[in-house]
C-alpha cells in the first residue's frame, strides 16, 4: 500500500514539476541533416550582398532569374524560412514565390460549376508545402538572417503605456481568390508588389515556411525578385503561367526538387534546370495549368497506369523510395460532389 | 473511510493540484461596459426647405441623427491639436500621405448603416431612427425631397411597399430581421413607438441613447499602477471615450463613413434589382479625420455629478456608466 501511495505522490510531483516548462519541440518535425530550416540567400558568389531585381521580358530571362532553395524543418517550435535582401530601384518591385507543388483541396462543392468540375481529381495531399511571403524595409525586419526568422512588426507604446504592435511589411500579398493581405493556401504561389522602392534603400524579403510536405519534410521553393509589378509577368512563361487563378502555378517551374539524400544541396540554385526537378512534377503542374480542358483526371489515370505498367507503386504519406512519389492521389479516391 | 482510501484521496488531491501547474491568470479585465451618449437637440433638426419649397419644421426628428461611432482610446486631445475638433491620440505616421492610426482599444455604435432595400437609399439609412416604414417614406419623400425610387423607376410612397420589398430581397418575414424600424418594446410600455428607438428625448430637450461595448478589454495607465498602486478596473486611470455622429450630407443625405453603395455592402442581384447596399467603412475609428466632415458632431463633454465637464471621459471603474455629449459641431 505504502508503495502505491509513494508512486502516486511521485507521479504527482513529476507532473507538477514539469508544469509549463516544456518547449513543445517534440510536436514538430525533426531537423534534417543538410537541409536547413532557415537560410539567407545572397547572389551568386562575388556578386555582393543584395539580390538585384531582374528585368524580365522573356521566358529565358524569367528562367535565368529564378532562384531555388530547399527548406527543412527547424526541429523546434520556431518557424523557418528563407530571407534575401535587395536594394530599392526607385520604382515597383515584384516578388513571386512558388512552393512545391500545386494547390488543391479535396473539398468539392455539392454542385460545382463547369470550371470546378474539371478539378475534381484525386490530389496527393502529402507532397505540398506552404510558403507565406512578406517583404519590407530591412530596417524593420526583426529576424537574424540565416539564424532565426523574424517579422516586420515594431512596437509602439501608447500614452497609457500599452504596447501596440504595428505591421510594417510594405507589400500586400493576395490570397488564392485575390483577397488583399491574405496568404495563399498550401502549394499555391504567393506574389506581392512593393509599389515604390526607395532607390538604394535595403529591403528584405521573407519566405516563411508555414508547412513542409508531409511525405519528406523538404520544401522546395522557387522565387524571383523582378523590376516592375507582378502583373507585368503575365504571359511571359512558355509554360503558360500567368497571374490568374490556377495558371499561376506555371510561372515558375521545377520547384519540386528531387532529394539528394547522400549529399543534400539545399541551394540556393540560380536559374532553372530541369535536371533538378522531381520526375513527373513538371508534367503534373503543366496538366494542372491546362486543367480548363478537364485533363487532370486523365493525367492522374495515366500516372497510375504508368506506375503499374512499370511494376512500381505509388506512395503518398510515407516515401520509402522517392521514385515512388506520385503527384496525384489514388484514382479510387477521386472526390465526388459534396466530398470533404 | 479507511486509511488506504484516505491516503489515496490525498494522493489524488496532490496530483490534481500540481497538475494544474499550467493554470495561469492572464490579468485581463474584460467586461461589457455601458454608457449614454447625448446628442444636442439642434442636431435632430433638419433645416432648409422641403420638397415644396417651404421652410422645414423646427420639430426635431432623430432621423436626422446619423450613425454614432463610439471608441475607447489611450487619450483624446482637445480641439485644434490634431484636428479642429477633439480627436483621439494618433500613433506614428510611417508612410507619406497616410495619417497615423489611432489604434482604438475597441468601439461600438448607436445605430448602424443598414441595408435599406432600395438603391436610392444606399448609405442613407441608419437603424433605430424610424418608428415604421411610413416614417421612412415621409422622411425621404416629403421632408428631404429625395424621392425613394423603385427598381422600375416608380416613386415609392407607401411604407408597406418598402417593408415588402425588404422582406422579399432579404428573404425574411419580420421587422426584427430587417432592423430598419422599431421592432422591440425597449421601454416595456407594450407599444412600439418613438420611445423604442435608439435616441429618446430627455428632460433637457436633447436626445440620448445607450451604448454598449460588448466584452471590452479594459486598458489602464501602467505607470500609475506601478507608481501609485491603484487597482486596474477600479481606480486606475483607464481609456478615454470619444465619439462622433456621422451626420447626413445636407444635400445628398449620404453618410460620409459609408463605402460606396456601387460596389460594397449587401448585394442584390435578383430580377430587376441589381445593386449594393453600402456599408460602414472598416477604419472609421482608426482614421476618423478621413470621414468627419462639416456638420458632424463630436464628443467634447461628459457628465460629472450633474455638471457637464469639458474633455473626454476617463474610464476608471469598469462598472461606471458614463454620459458623454456630442457638443462640438464641425465647422468648415
Amino acid at each position: 500500500m505504502n508503495r502505491g501511495i509513494s508512486l502516486g505522490l511521485l507521479t504527482a510531483l513529476v507532473i507538477g514539476s514539469s508544469g509549463c516548462d516544456y518547449t513543445g519541440d517534440w510536436l514538430f518535425a525533426a531537423k534534417i541533416d543538410g537541409v536547413p530550416g532557415v537560410i539567407h540567400v545572397t547572389p551568386e558568389a562575388g556578386d555582393g550582398e543584395y539580390l538585384v531585381p531582374a528585368v524580365i521580358t522573356s521566358d529565358e530571362e524569367l528562367r535565368a532569374a529564378t532562384i531555388y532553395v530547399e527548406l527543412g524543418p527547424t526541429g523546434t517550435v520556431e518557424q523557418g524560412g528563407a530571407t534575401f535582401n535587395f536594394q530599392g530601384i526607385g520604382g515597383p518591385v515584384c516578388i513571386w514565390a512558388d512552393p512545391e507543388v500545386a494547390f488543391w483541396s479535396q473539398a468539392v462543392a455539392t454542385n460545382p460549376d463547369e470550371l470546378l468540375k474539371t478539378w475534381t481529381y484525386p490530389d496527393n495531399g502529402y507532397d505540398d508545402g506552404d510558403i507565406d511571403l512578406y517583404a519590407g524595409l530591412s530596417a524593420y525586419y526583426t529576424g537574424s538572417p540565416g539564424v532565426r526568422v523574424g517579422d516586420f512588426e515594431v512596437s509602439y507604446t501608447d500614452s497609457l503605456g500599452n504596447p501596440v504592435p504595428i505591421e510594417l511589411a510594405s507589400c500586400t500579398s493576395y490570397g488564392l481568390f485575390d483577397q488583399a493581405n491574405a496568404h495563399s493556401g498550401r502549394g499555391y504561389p504567393e506574389a506581392c508588389d512593393i509599389d515604390f522602392t526607395d532607390l538604394g534603400v535595403s529591403y528584405t524579403g521573407l519566405l516563411q515556411s508555414f508547412s513542409t510536405p508531409l511525405d519528406d519534410d523538404r520544401l522546395g521553393v522557387a522565387f524571383i525578385v523582378a523590376e516592375g509589378t507582378c502583373a507585368q509577368l503575365a504571359g511571359i512563361s512558355s509554360a503558360g503561367g500567368a497571374i490568374e487563378e490556377f495558371t499561376a502555378e506555371c510561372l515558375l517551374m521545377g520547384e519540386a526538387m528531387f532529394p539528394n539524400d547522400v549529399q543534400p544541396d539545399p541551394g540556393p540554385h540560380y536559374g532553372y534546370d530541369s535536371a533538378r526537378a522531381w520526375s513527373g512534377s513538371e508534367a503534373f503542374e503543366l496538366a494542372y495549368c491546362q486543367g480548363m480542358d478537364g485533363n487532370m483526371k486523365q493525367f492522374c489515370r495515366q500516372e497510375a497506369e504508368a506506375k503499374f505498367d512499370s511494376g512500381g507503386i505509388c506512395e503518398w504519406s510515407t516515401l520509402t523510395d522517392p521514385a515512388n512519389r506520385c503527384f496525384c492521389g489514388d484514382p479510387l479516391d477521386t472526390p465526388s460532389n459534396g466530398a470533404l | 473511510m479507511n486509511k488506504q482510501n484516505c491516503l489515496t484521496l490525498i494522493s489524488l488531491l496532490a496530483m490534481s493540484s500540481l497538475a494544474g501547474g499550467c493554470k495561469y491568470q492572464e490579468g485581463l479585465i474584460i467586461n461589457t461596459m455601458k454608457g449614454t451618449v447625448v446628442v444636442p437637440r439642434a442636431a435632430a433638426i433638419k433645416t432648409g426647405l422641403d420638397a415644396a419649397g417651404n421652410p422645414l419644421s423646427a420639430d426635431p426628428n432623430i432621423a436626422n441623427i446619423g450613425p454614432v461611432y463610439i471608441g475607447v482610446f489611450p487619450s483624446v486631445y482637445p480641439a485644434n491639436v490634431v484636428a479642429s475638433f477633439p480627436h483621439p491620440e494618433v500613433g506614428p505616421q510611417y508612410q507619406d500621405g497616410v495619417e497615423g492610426d489611432t489604434y482604438p482599444y475597441g468601439g461600438t455604435t448607436v445605430g448602424d448603416i443598414r441595408f435599406a432595400c432600395f438603391q436610392a437609399l444606399a448609405c442613407k439609412v441608419t437603424s433605430g431612427r424610424f418608428v415604421d416604414y411610413d416614417a421612412m417614406a415621409i422622411w425621404f419623400n416629403d421632408i428631404l425631397g429625395q424621392p425613394i425610387v423603385s427598381a422600375d423607376n416608380q416613386n415609392v410612397t407607401s411604407g408597406e411597399l418598402i417593408r415588402q420589398t425588404c422582406f422579399d430581397l432579404l428573404e425574411v418575414t419580420s421587422d426584427e430581421e430587417v432592423r430598419l424600424t422599431a421592432f422591440e418594446d425597449r421601454n416595456g410600455d407594450d407599444k412600439l413607438n418613438e420611445l423604442d428607438l435608439d435616441f429618446v428625448e430627455n428632460a433637457d430637450g436633447d436626445f440620448e441613447g445607450e451604448f454598449t461595448l460588448w466584452q471590452q478589454d479594459f486598458f489602464w495607465d501602467r505607470d500609475e499602477e506601478r507608481e501609485k498602486g491603484c487597482t486596474p478596473g477600479l481606480d486606475c486611470t483607464g481609456f478615454s471615450v470619444w465619439a462622433f455622429a456621422d451626420q447626413p450630407d445636407s444635400v445628398s443625405g449620404r453618410f460620409t463613413a459609408c463605402e460606396d453603395g456601387s460596389n460594397e455592402g449587401f448585394e442584390v442581384e435578383e430580377y430587376n434589382h441589381d445593386f449594393f447596399g453600402g456599408r460602414s467603412v472598416p477604419d472609421v475609428l482608426n482614421r476618423p479625420t478621413q470621414y468627419i466632415t462639416e456638420g458632424d458632431i463630436v464628443a467634447n463633454e461628459y457628465l460629472d455629478g450633474g455638471d457637464w465637464v469639458e474633455g473626454a471621459y476617463l474610464w476608471k471603474d469598469v462598472y461606471d456608466r458614463p454620459t458623454i455629449r456630442l457638443g462640438h459641431e464641425v465647422s468648415p
